[in-house]
């Protein structure tokens, strides 16, 4: 998670990533919207290897659905992994925070890290992909 | 011993963990004995008369008289189904008992932190004063963190209480949406007389709102729906009542207009209906009713409508109305399975709370010696800014950078006693009891600056502390006058009002019913805006709230009253592909000072009803696909337009093969 190796030992396999996240290592950035996965507020960045390709893939997800006995070997990306106040804030958090994207900054966290799995995907994303991408980002404050 | 509603909280369970918690709660076992009647519709209730009492009533002029006099009459009725508020941070709360001296911290997502203190101190027999709430900030709110909320913290400090341990309590989306209430459910029913060129002379109409099992703020939504409805127009006859029905459902409380979107929906249907009927265009109709300059409200309050004319016109203009109109005909015309409408809706939104007691607000002020202020103040920040406001305001007034304020959160402990936060006045209320606090500092201070005007914050602080010069100030606003009497049905309730006007355009596909929001054009009149980026935040998210009130938001209830809707995946609030193509807005340059702060003018809640002018497009394109079809006649729609009712109401030989 975020470039450092956790390992769990005999997890309950109905754990889901999202209250592992914010509960067990305290990462409380990813946020829970509706438990569900139609919000989008718990979407962080999933990369895996595929040894075949020799080729990592990455794509978002919705932490609430996505138990963590699915993630053996994979990489997740959250909104604390990309840049913060305290270290540096990363462009996406920057360009949503200055052109004023963010009202009660609820779901900005879920929307950030699909622009950025978007951006990582596609460097030039055209509107399409930028409407699909957050097209499961819910936001009642902006719209 | 009665519950009176699916939803209701009958007990609550504490675990250590959520899992655990879940469990024991599937083990309580609850035995009900069902009572008659069960009503839950607002027509069931009018059966039963199961009405919150008093009825409220508005009249101006004489309108049994005024129908004697008139070419047409007509008479209808629209529905228009509840909301909920889907804040993207559910009911969260975390009580901690000190453990000395009885203290308790409430830490809470909540608009009304005074509430939350009482209702906890009042279950814990404790007085107010050790009980202290705090919010740092609310992951979005609109009006449904008030009151549902002090009770789900009562009910957690008491069993922080009696365990003397910290206790959190955070809603699951489903629970949260079945628990707590939503907007009001409205009925209308309307009887204009009109002459044939489209005046409005008479008319009679009839609100009931679906209150839900509890009162809440049931009777001051239809009151404020009531006070609003006439919108931007004058109708010199007028009598319109008002009933807030009793039902079995889950207790109804403020959203984000208070009334006013489904009063304004009401009347605004009403108008268009009469512009079917004289064969009139319905922004011909809605510009020969509108208010003209100095006039006065049904309320006898004086209103000045001159800028509510210049966002009529401005948006017309801006819009392209008339070219765009041809072209949607054009498109029409050429097109048998899509169809495209336009409309325009002019806005008058009254703001006040009713009294001057709910516009009281409190600020504290401390500058310390290095020269760093603190402020705080007792309105929340629910995303709409407010805080960034206040901090603006304390620059501006003690003439430093804001990067040298700091502004913590609310906390009752730091500012008693204040209102909630809501009705589009907390920024003007609070940035008011801020200025006040900063006037009171350099009035003080005043000496010491002059004795050393090139000093910086830091010197006068210092020579301050030196000279025994107190750095901390409380401020306070006594509120806005307001009076409303519901005898004689006149008052001056409101202390000034937002205009604006709306253009959208929209595509439907007469097949599927699904539509598409292609352009909006808005145009207000802000007064003097203390942040443009903020205000123009909070008029895109309210009209995207209100095109999601009145066009994909549908609550499902069962016949006995469960609630079906309980996420986002069932009930849908606007996403981004609901956003039009394009959205432009633009406000009218200031012109008049008025005494509220810097003369802004609150606009939190005034953006929603623009949402109907895309429920208006729709209904214009679903006209021009009935006319092509040969289905002349009043077009009924409720609301909301979903694609289910915009396929339906697109009738050709399909909806013909299907049993009704």
């Amino acid at each position: 998670v975020n470039g450092r190796k956790v390992i769990e030992k005999n997890v309950d396999p109905e754990t889901m990533l999202l209250p592992y996240l914010r509960k067990k290592l305290r990462l409380t950035g990813t946020k829970y919207g509706c438990g569900t996965g139609g919000c989008g507020a718990c979407t962080v960045m999933i990369s895996r290897y595929t040894p075949t390709t020799k080729r990592i893939s990455h794509h978002a997800a919705n932490a609430c659905l996505i138990p963590i006995c699915s993630l053996y070997g994979a990489s997740v990306t959250t909104i604390e992994g990309i840049g913060s106040t305290k270290t540096r804030i990363h462009p996406v958090q920057e360009r949503i925070a200055k052109c004023h994207g963010t009202q009660c900054g609820f779901c900005t966290p879920g929307m950030v890290m699909s622009i950025y799995t978007l951006l990582r995907n596609h460097p030039e994303p055209s509107l399409e992909q930028i409407m699909e991408a957050l097209g499961g980002n819910l936001c009642r404050c902006t719209g | 011993e009665e519950v009176s509603c699916v939803g209701q909280l009958v007990c609550a369970v504490i675990a250590e963990s959520e899992v655990q918690a879940k469990r024991a709660a599937k083990r309580v076992k609850v035995v009900y004995e069902d009572l008659q009647p069960l009503i839950l519709t607002i027509e069931e209730a009018i059966q039963h008369s199961s009405f919150f009492e008093p009825e409220r009533k508005l009249e101006y002029g004489n309108v049994d008289e005024a129908f004697k006099g008139v070419d047409q009459i007509l008479e209808g009725e629209i529905h228009m189904g509840g909301q909920e508020h889907f804040y993207m941070e559910t009911q969260s709360m975390l009580v901690v008992p000190k453990g000395e001296d009885q203290e308790i911290d409430v830490y809470v997502s909540t608009q009304y932190p005074k509430y939350v203190q009482d209702i906890v101190a009042s279950t814990l027999k404790l007085p107010a004063n050790k009980v202290m709430c705090h919010v740092k900030r609310v992951g979005g709110a609109f009006g449904g963190k008030i009151f549902k909320t002090g009770i789900l913290a009562a009910i957690t400090a008491f069993a922080a209480n009696k365990h003397g341990r910290a206790v959190r309590c955070v809603l699951e989306r489903g629970e949260d949406m079945l628990i707590t209430g939503g907007r009001h459910p409205y009925l209308g029913k309307y009887k204009a007389g009109f002459m044939n060129d489209g005046r409005i002379v008479a008319l009679d109409m009839e609100h009931y709102s679906n209150g839900g099992a509890s009162l809440d703020e049931s009777l001051i939504v239809i009151e404020m729906g009531l006070l609003k409805m006439e919108n931007a127009y004058k109708f010199p006859n007028l009598r319109c009542r008002a009933w807030a029905c009793k039902t079995n459902g889950p207790s109804n409380t403020a959203l984000r207009g208070f009334g006013f979107p489904q009063a304004g929906l009401i009347t605004e249907s009403c108008i268009t209906e009469v512009a079917a009927r004289c064969g009139l265009a319905p922004e011909k109709v809605r510009t020969i009713n509108m208010y003209k300059e100095i006039d006065q409200t049904p309320y006898k309050q004086e209103i000045n409508a001159k800028n509510l004319i210049q966002c009529w016109k401005e948006c017309m203009a801006k819009s392209s109305y008339t070219l765009r109109k041809a072209a949607v005909e054009k498109f029409n015309s050429k097109n048998y399975w899509k169809k495209k409408g336009l409309a325009v809706v002019p806005l008058k939104f009254p703001v006040g709370l009713g009294s001057i007691t709910l516009s009281q607000a409190a600020a504290l002020v401390h500058i310390y010696l290095d020269g760093s202020v603190l402020v705080t103040h007792g309105g929340i920040e629910l995303g709409q800014g407010v805080h960034t406001k206040m901090i603006q305001v304390v620059s501006r007034e003690l003439k430093m950078p804001m990067s040298n304020i700091h502004l913590r959160g609310t906390s009752t402990e730091t500012v008693p006693n204040t209102n909630s936060s809501g009705g589009s006045v907390v920024a003007d209320v609070n940035g008011l009891a801020v200025k006040d606090a900063c006037q009171t500092l350099l009035k003080r201070l005043e000496p010491i600056i002059s004795k050393n005007p090139q000093g910086t914050w830091k010197d006068w602080a210092q020579a301050a502390f030196d000279e025994s010069i107190s750095l901390s100030a409380t401020g306070y606003f006594r509120g806005y006058e307001s009076d409303m009497n519901w005898e004689t049905g006149e008052g001056h309730p409101f202390h000034y009002f937002v205009y604006g006007a709306a253009c959208s355009e929209v595509e439907i596909d007469c097949l599927t019913g699904a539509h598409k929001n292609i352009r909006t054009d808005i145009v207000m009149d802000i007064g003097y805006s203390i942040n443009p980026a903020l205000d123009i935040g909070q008029i895109e998210g309210a009209f995207i709230q209100g095109v999601g009130l009145y066009t994909i938001e549908e609550l499902q209830y069962s016949p006995q009253g469960v609630l079906h809707t309980r996420g986002p995946n069932q009930y849908k609030i606007p996403a981004v592909c609901d956003i039009p193509t394009e959205l432009h807005i633009s406000f009218l340059p200031p012109s008049e000072s008025s005494n509220t702060l810097y003369s802004s003018k609150g606009l939190g809640e005034s953006g929603l009803f623009l949402g109907c002018s895309v429920f208006f497009a729709i209904h214009d394109a679903v006209n021009a696909a009935r006319r092509e079809r040969g289905l002349f006649g009043p077009l009924k729609l409720n609301s909301p337009l979903t694609p289910e009712k915009i396929r339906m109401a697109c009738e050709d030989k399909f909806t013909k093969m299907i049993p009704r």
